[in-house]
């Protein structure tokens, strides 16, 4: 056996990196499940979907990627209270992310809510290609010159 | 592939943050073990009559030996500091390590030494002397010449020709305060196991006013870099090794400023070669050759003698020392690794090596991956905000706390600092010391583990322009 492997200094390391490894092997992943509930919401099966990321949100509650896909999942179920919810959670989390941001308005459009008209213009010309953000847009245009008049 | 990459990632992040709370966890403790050593320790300090030690006839001579390797700048300064020091009995022996320069020739001149025959008994192993040299006006001073063997060589050299019961280590570049010896030699007097190591406490002492080998005043330096020093040197020696010291468990003494017992050092081997950090090998052997022994000891470290020394100004120098402290500390811990996590060494084994082994001597490379693949691993999105968060706070906001902790500690201690400015200038840079001059340290302390794994095992010089300038001021 060569000489540094009975060094105490290295077992030591590979002691504490092994013990890591297994506590991280063991440790839930919300990925694979992130991964399954998206693949399932590409699907239109929101509510399977929903639940997938209800597991992944148990095991990492901070994933603004699985609290985003909450707040769409809930929304397509028409669940608004609980999509505002998680989209309001996702940009506490991440104040930037564009996905929480247009979740919010898509929710604050539902639910006849008044839109922020800038914010929209901003949005549609994130999501360019989207013709659900641009309709949404569209709306909140109205509704500013409905408000002026 | 992206899946891998990000469970690689999620594995790095988690030995970070272990490595973080470890930390954390066991800095919080040594901080409040040393809150309470620094405060009995100043209390004492404050009764303590020096007046008492110097006239006492118990107080045991002290041989001061100052390895010198091409100091022709300040070792007069050195010298003219040391001779003037407060205590009753003591010897100077300098040992130019095969000067290439005007050193040994500055302090004949200054000294009016002459060669002189005196009987060398090597009980440790070094280079033979090829001189001694030596005046009767100045008793106390005595200068070796000899080939270059390095610092632990100069040592090994100085041990031998000294005839006091202790012998305090001095850095040929070091100032230290009048009465530093004697508190140093207090702790000594007044444990009641035999003490073996006694260390002090090294300050940097650019931006001070040196005249006649004294510091006349205090200042701090212009320089950041310089700056940032003088706030981790106080945390280092107010946080830190007064909590090891308390708990018995010293592995660190600074080779700069350190009093040893001569025969116990002798019996353990004297200074090692083998690594470049022979001060905390010494200490580690100490403690082997006491423990076989099976005898009582102590270390001691107090936080009043204070020795000033001069800190690298500009940031190539400042690297090549931390690589090569972090170099001689591995080195260390591997050459006493089976004093890790063994019973056998009580504190020091299970809790004082494994810190130093795993924090100090190997952490440091996790600090420096963390510091890259941290924000990284939140810019990608690998890590939630709320971890990016703790992981910050835990690197940033705790040391910034022990840092303005521990000069809070300095001020109402020690307190050398003459005026408010400097501690309100000191309290910004504990803040500005945590967000980038603890991480660029935390790359130079990871070069060096590299350096070591590499096979590179080589002392790298610190060139430092001297104090003299100052003495001129």
């Amino acid at each position: 056996m060569p000489k540094w492997m009975k060094n105490r200094l290295v077992i030591g390391l590979v002691v504490f990196f092994t013990a890591m490894g297994i506590w991280e092997s063991r440790k839930p992943r919300f990925r694979p499940m992130y991964q399954q509930g998206a693949a399932l919401y590409q699907q239109q099966r929101y509510l399977q979907a929903l639940q997938q990321f209800d597991r992944a949100y148990g095991v990492d509650p901070n994933q603004v990627a699985v609290v985003v896909m909450m707040g769409w999942s809930n929304l397509k179920l028409r669940r608004y209270e609980e999509a505002r919810f998680y989209f309001q959670r996702a940009q506490r989390l991440d104040p930037r992310n564009p996905e929480a941001q247009l979740g919010a308005a898509f929710v604050a459009w539902h639910t006849g809510q008044r839109l922020d008209g800038n914010k929209a213009q901003r949005l549609a010309a994130r999501f360019p290609d989207d013709p659900e953000v641009r309709a949404m847009a569209e709306a909140a245009k109205k509704q500013e010159a409905g408000g002026r008049r | 592939m992206h899946d891998r990459v990000l469970l690689v990632l999620d594995y790095v992040n988690s030995v970070i943050l272990v490595y973080f709370v470890v930390t954390n966890v066991v800095y919080t403790l040594l901080m409040l073990v040393s809150l309470y050593a620094v405060t009995m320790h100043s209390k004492y300090a404050a009764r303590v009559s020096h007046q008492e030690l110097l006239d006492s006839p118990v107080t045991p001579p002290v041989a001061l030996i100052v390895p010198a390797h091409n100091e022709e700048e300040g070792i007069v300064q050195t010298v003219l500091s040391l001779l003037e020091l407060e205590y009753s009995e003591k010897e100077l022996i300098v040992v130019d390590d095969g000067s290439t320069d005007r050193t040994a020739e500055r302090l004949i001149e200054r000294f009016a030494l002459e060669p002189a025959d005196f009987i060398y008994r090597p009980r440790l192993p070094g280079r033979t002397p090829l001189g001694f040299y030596y005046n009767p006006a100045h008793p106390e001073l005595l200068l070796i010449r000899k080939e270059n063997g390095g610092k632990p060589d100069a040592l090994n050299v100085g041990i031998n020709m000294a005839r006091s019961p202790y012998f305090c280590t001095v850095d040929a570049d070091s100032i230290i305060e009048q009465q530093a010896l004697l508190r140093l030699m207090a702790p000594v007097l007044r444990s009641r196991a035999p003490t073996v190591v006694s260390g002090g406490v090294v300050r940097i002492a650019n931006g001070c006013t040196v005249r006649n080998g004294k510091i006349v005043a205090l200042d701090l330096p212009r320089g950041w870099l310089e700056r940032c020093q003088v706030v981790e040197y106080i945390r280092t020696f107010l946080f830190g090794r007064p909590g090891w010291n308390f708990l018995n468990a010293t592995f660190i003494a600074s080779g700069a400023f350190c009093l040893l017992h001569r025969e116990s050092v002798i019996a353990a081997g004297g200074f090692g070669t083998d690594t470049v950090t022979e001060d905390i090998d010494v200490i580690a052997s100490l403690h082997r050759t006491l423990r076989a022994k099976g005898e009582p000891y102590r270390m001691v470290f107090a936080t009043d003698p204070i020795c000033w020394t001069e800190a690298p100004k500009d940031l190539r120098m400042l690297a090549r020392q931390r690589r090569r402290w972090q170099l001689g500390l591995l080195q260390t811990v591997v050459k006493h690794h089976d004093m890790i996590f063994n019973r056998r060494y009580g504190a020091l084994g299970m809790l004082s090596m494994p810190f130093h082994a795993y924090i100090e001597a190997v952490g440091c490379l996790v600090e420096a991956l963390g510091t890259v693949l941290i924000p990284f691993s939140f810019l990608v999105g690998a890590m939630p905000w709320s971890l990016f968060l703790l992981l910050m706070l835990l690197a940033v906001g705790y040391g910034t706390l022990l840092s303005t902790g521990s000069i809070l500690m300095e001020e109402a201690t020690i307190g050398r600092y003459p005026r408010v400015g400097h501690v309100v200038t000191l309290m910004a840079y504990a803040l500005l010391e945590n967000i980038g001059y603890r991480q660029m340290m935390a790359f130079c302390r990871a070069q060096g583990v590299i350096q070591y794994l590499l096979g590179r095992r080589r002392w790298e010089t610190v060139r430092k322009s001297g104090m003299a300038e100052a003495a001129h001021a």
